[in-house]
């Protein structure tokens, strides 16, 4: 009896708390109530905005246990929690002020984080500081992002680039105010300073009449203010921590006609490929087998996945990822590299899922590089000329000199210019098969990891 | 130890005289039952599809009244031991019309519109509920355990009639194997107490506010719902031969994730109070109780008591709940009703019936019943029954001749995946009143006449119905059940009436009067023809807002049905039918602001219809004509009419 009534209670205790829902009425038992604690930002307004949104460094946006606007002030409460590198958007139909917050802590309280003028010339700033550093906000250190925004706070106030954008950025601000487009985007500066991307939105900037550099006529272009935050964005430090391990490598492939080989040949660039409409340019390629790295997810990122595909990676000839010029029949990609890496590789002229024949630079045989950064630029920079089987191909290799014997290892040089032909080589900018400079790439950041705190 | 001591020539033989022995066919440890059926219908419309009124909310694409559908279903019952039984059930989808050759189930992407269920040539576009897959349902296993006082410990997938409407309802047909439960069966003894106790897992949908219990696409305040149950135990007793006490009582518990535990607000660090655990919050608490009794005296035979006391609370936690009163346009199977101080309260209510009924006392035939019920106005059984049960005496308000009804104490009635000749049901919530009825049998007569007057406990002024009590948008006149089915028209585009949910409105004050006559006789005319006939007024008045003589409603039905059934042999019986409604409706619809308008109704229904059994097949058709007209005074608004034909057949056959 005693048996079967404690079969009878071990039975029905398996049965109420496993199969009946019952754990969570002891799991929550006695615990106590958790109260939203919370990371509260204050501060002025000017001009008033209809609603504040918090972004942050991943792009995704933070909702807010609470917002309140008006008055000239506003206040955001954030489930508390640890913040890093905010940004704030506060507008009112194509205004736009913003500001970045280097990061707030649980529980905390940060006061006098006002949206105005100022804030939006920072934030402008910072943007085009960034972008002709190659970095952004995942890039960016958290302390480094704090500095270069105290650095800039005591800029203001001073005669100077940043008070003058400062006081261009309100004159555009008081222009705002219709509904519409947004005023401000984010800018783009190369590496020497040049706009790419203007700040200023040029649909919002053709629909208002401002004279934003207060010369008293009205302005019909945006390029002194460009021009200005140039200027200022070279008085923004932010400081930038190459990764130690890693290099940014970008393999660029020349298709034009006429082009040299390493023999100073020129090469046919249709020996293999067929010359069809519809076609484009595609890498391929794998880690080698005698690389010391060896890393399965790379190997698959160059499409190789037990043996290489091709036809299925393309490359970029429309400016952007890394390609200089769009449409210049040079054509660009680029990964982020373990440093010693060795690769093989290939370019293809070829549609999607195309098949090697008839895309692909020669039969067999393949590029060689060793990631090894040899001018010091934090890049390693390939420009390969399509079908030139004189360079860096491993077998077959076609250059004609005295010890040439058609095989290409990692130490070769066989053009004497000290720098193994498997690795990075200088620009031909002339295209008369003499190697001219070197150049850093500009259109893509090198690698970078968060600097040390 | 066996591997040592058996020679291994022995074991090789075993082990091949194994492979050899012919799998045995034992089915006697197997039960299979299985049925096909099929339906037709028509209707002189454009719709498609097997079923005349589907999902209210998501338009599917299986309602519709043009088509004909099969079904196939195979039971499974398994005795594993004498102790131990096992039940599946094998069932294919309702919704492949015989005409949509080929489609297989899948969803073509319609290129470049991007838009799901869009028809088109590729047998690819309608989905799997077009496919008639074949799906498990019914799944459990029961077990006699050897444990004192236990009879049965049920497992699995049960329809919960042990319980009782106003508790946990029995599933209605079309969710019978939905529902999954531990159950426990037993009695201490068995006269004064046996019991049922059950776990059961809550649905996602409909048991919660906004018919969910945390689907975060319904609801963006909750968004977990795996964790939610009902409880329930019903004890009952017969303490004297005379008398049955029946108590259940239910619990449901919706769990939400706590979103301010601090693993849900930031960063897993142990200083916020981060542990990797989070806290669960209720969304949703109800707890409903019966306690129920009947007293047949054996030394008074004619005589039986029957009453029943129920309470109903429910709470509903507002930080995991949306409001549906205020943000779903009135519709909500909760109230949210706020305290005097305007903070939120829980709803609390009671309810209760008493039926004495004395069974042929002079000897003559006659039998008499009196029930008196009184619902309170925040009465809610919110997991009860939704349908396909009644718990009143009276025949209420909705059901017709033709189309039977009935009441229930819940805000979550289920009108619908029905076809157009099924019952109705209305909510009692706030009903108060009482039903006499005397029957009267003599050889071939049988007939009733009820009598039934309600008042209403949810009679208020102003009453808060944009954020507390739901109003189910459409309060006023008598509810079409006819346009209802006839329109598909749960939107009320064709005004078909009150919503038989809404029980509040901002202004009411409420009575109605119910006369039913009901008869049926088997005429002397050969042996198998039987004449049936209803007669039904009902009067119902609404002085809406006290002291303005201009919204005062007053609405008279007048119901006359006429049925011939005729049993032409022992396989076929004819049926023929006519009603006739006419609803005189004086200020009927409008608003406070705009006024009240009057309505005129006629409604004649005309049926035919016929069974044939043969073999253990079963067939059965049904013809309606429905023809209504509808007059409105309200300006802005034109007369309508209604001149609809429609159909139903089915063929049956289970083995």
């Amino acid at each position: 009896m005693v048996r079967s009534r404690l079969q009878l209670g071990l039975l029905l205790s398996s049965c109420l708390l496993s199969a009946c829902g019952l754990e969570g009425f002891f799991y929550n038992w006695g615990a106590g109530e958790n109260v939203l604690d919370q990371t509260v930002i204050r501060g002025g307004l000017d001009p008033e905005v209809d609603t504040i949104e918090i972004i942050q460094p991943s792009g995704d946006t933070v909702t807010p246990t609470n917002l309140s606007l008006g008055g000239g002030t506003y206040e955001i409460a954030l489930a508390s929690s640890t913040y890093s590198k905010l940004r704030l958007n506060g507008t009112r139909g194509d205004i736009l002020v913003s500001r970045f917050i280097a990061n707030l802590g649980p529980k905390s309280v940060a006061e006098g984080l006002d949206l105005d003028a100022k804030s939006m010339t920072t934030t402008l700033l910072i943007e085009a500081r960034m972008s002709a550093d190659f970095q952004n906000l995942q890039t960016v250190g958290e302390t480094e992002l704090a500095g270069a925004l105290e650095n800039l706070s005591a800029l203001y106030g001073q005669s100077g680039p940043v008070e003058e954008l400062k006081t261009m950025v309100e004159r555009l601000i008081a222009a705002g105010g219709s509904p519409g487009p947004a005023m401000f985007q984010t800018p783009r500066l190369n590496n020497v300073f040049e706009t790419e991307v203007s700040a200023i939105n040029l649909e919002w900037f053709a629909g208002v009449s401002v004279d934003y550099d207060g010369d008293g006529t009205v302005d019909t272009s945006t390029i002194t203010f460009n021009e200005k935050l140039a200027e200022a964005a070279q008085e923004v430090g932010i400081p930038v921590c190459f990764d130690p391990e890693r290099l940014r490598v970008v393999f660029e492939v020349d298709f034009n006609a006429g082009r040299l080989d390493g023999n100073c040949d020129t090469i046919s660039r249709f020996k293999w490929v067929r010359d069809e409409p519809g076609k484009s340019m595609f890498f391929v390629g794998g880690i080698h087998m005698e690389s010391p790295i060896q890393d399965p997810e790379i190997d698959a990122s160059m499409s190789n996945t037990g043996g290489w595909v091709p036809n299925t990676i393309p490359m970029f000839d429309d400016g952007t990822n890394g390609d200089d010029k769009a449409g210049d029949n040079i054509w660009t990609i680029s990964y982020v590299l373990p440093k010693g890496l060795r690769i093989g590789y290939k370019y293809t002229w070829g549609t999607q899922g195309a098949l090697w024949t008839g895309s692909e630079e020669w039969p067999g045989n393949q590029h060689i590089l060793e990631i090894v950064d040899v001018n010091g630029d934090n890049y390693v920079r390939r420009r390969d000329n399509f079908g030139d089987e004189a360079t860096n191909k491993d077998r077959s290799n076609l250059k004609r000199c005295g010890t040439c014997n058609g095989t290409v290892t990692w130490d070769t040089d066989r053009n004497m210019d000290g720098i193994p032909d498997a690795q990075e080589r200088p620009l031909d900018f002339d295209f008369d098969c003499v190697l001219d400079d070197w150049a850093t790439p500009t259109g893509i950041a090198p690698a970078t990891i968060e600097c040390a705190e | 130890m066996y591997r040592a001591s058996t020679p291994p020539a022995l074991v090789l033989g075993t082990l091949l005289l194994l492979a050899d022995a012919p799998a045995l066919a034992d089915s006697a440890n197997f039960e299979l039952s299985g049925k096909l059926y099929t339906k037709w219908m028509y209707k002189n419309d454009d719709s498609r599809g097997c079923l005349s009124l589907s999902n209210p909310f998501w338009p599917d694409n299986i309602g519709g009244s043009n088509g004909v559908c099969s079904e196939f279903e195979l039971n499974i019952k398994g005795r594993v031991s004498k102790y131990v039984t096992t039940g599946v059930r094998i069932q294919s989808r309702w919704g492949a019309l015989w005409q949509s050759w080929w489609e297989n189930g899948d969803v073509r992407w319609d290129y470049p519109n991007d838009s799901l269920f869009h028809e088109n040539t590729s047998g690819e576009s309608m989905g799997l509920n077009h496919a008639q897959y074949m799906k498990l349902r019914g799944v459990f296993i029961r077990a006699a355990l050897p444990l004192p006082s236990v009879r049965w410990v049920h497992f699995g997938a049960s329809d919960f009639g042990m319980w009782n409407e106003w508790t946990i309802g029995k599933l209605r047909y079309i969710d019978r194997d939905n529902g999954n439960g531990v159950l426990f069966e037993g009695a201490i003894d068995d006269n004064y107490l046996r019991y049922h106790f059950g776990a059961i897992a809550l649905p996602k949908l409909f048991v919660g506010p906004r018919w969910n219990t945390g689907l975060r696409d319904s609801d963006p305040l909750a968004g977990f719902w795996g964790q939610d149950w009902a409880y329930a135990v019903k004890l009952e007793s017969t303490p004297m031969e005379d008398l049955d006490v029946k108590l259940i009582t239910t619990y449901i518990h919706d769990w939400e994730a706590d979103r301010n535990d601090p693993d849900n607000t930031g960063i897993s660090d142990r200083n916020r109070g981060a542990d990797r655990a989070i806290d669960w919050e209720p969304r949703f608490r109800a707890l409903n109780a019966t306690l129920d009794a009947k007293y047949a005296p054996s030394a008074l035979n004619m005589l039986s008591v029957s009453g029943l006391l129920a309470l109903a609370h429910n709470n509903v936690n507002r930080e995991y709940a949306t409001n549906g009163v205020a943000f779903d346009q009135g519709f909500s199977p909760v109230i949210f009703p706020l305290d005097e101080d305007g903070n939120p309260r829980a709803a609390n209510s009671m309810a209760g019936k008493l039926l004495v009924e004395f069974f042929d006392p002079l000897e003559v035939g006659l039998s008499f019943k009196l029930e008196y019920f009184n619902i309170g106005s925040e009465f809610n059984s919110i997991f009860g029954s939704r349908r396909e049960a009644d718990v009143l005496l009276t025949d209420g308000i909705l059901s017709t001749g033709f189309v039977d009804g009935g009441q229930l104490p819940t805000l979550n009635l289920a009108n619908e995946f029905v076809d157009f000749d099924e019952p109705w049901f209305e909510s009692i919530i706030g009903w108060h009143g009482a039903t006499g009825r005397v029957d009267y049998e003599n050889g071939p007569l049988s007939t009733n006449l009820e009598y039934t007057l309600i008042t209403y406990n949810t009679n208020a002024q102003d009453r808060d119905v944009d954020n507390q009590y739901p109003d189910f948008l459409y309060t006023d006149g008598f509810t079409d059940i006819q346009s209802y089915t006839a329109d598909f028209d749960y939107a009320n585009i064709f005004d078909r009436g009150r919503d038989p949910r809404s029980v509040y409105a901002q202004y009411k004050e409420r009575l109605t009067h119910i006369v039913v006559l009901k008869g049926d006789y088997l005429l002397p005319v050969g042996d198998n023809f039987v004449v049936q006939t209803k007669l039904k007024y009902v009067n119902d008045g609404d002085n809406r807002r006290l002291g303005n003589p201009n919204d005062n409603y007053r609405g008279h039905m007048y119901l006359g049905w006429l049925n011939l059934k005729y049993q032409f042999t022992d396989e076929l019986q004819t049926r023929l039918g006519y009603e006739l409604q006419y609803w005189d409706e004086n200020l009927r619809s409008g608003s406070q602001e705009t006024g009240f308008y009057d309505y005129d109704t006629t409604k004649h229904t005309g049926r035919f219809g016929l069974t044939y059994n043969f073999g253990g097949l079963t067939f059965n058709y049904m013809l309606e004509y429905f023809h209504k007209d509808q007059d409105r005074d309200r300006p802005g608004t034109y007369d309508q009419s209604w001149r609809v034909w429609r159909s139903k057949a089915s063929v049956e056959a289970a083995w």
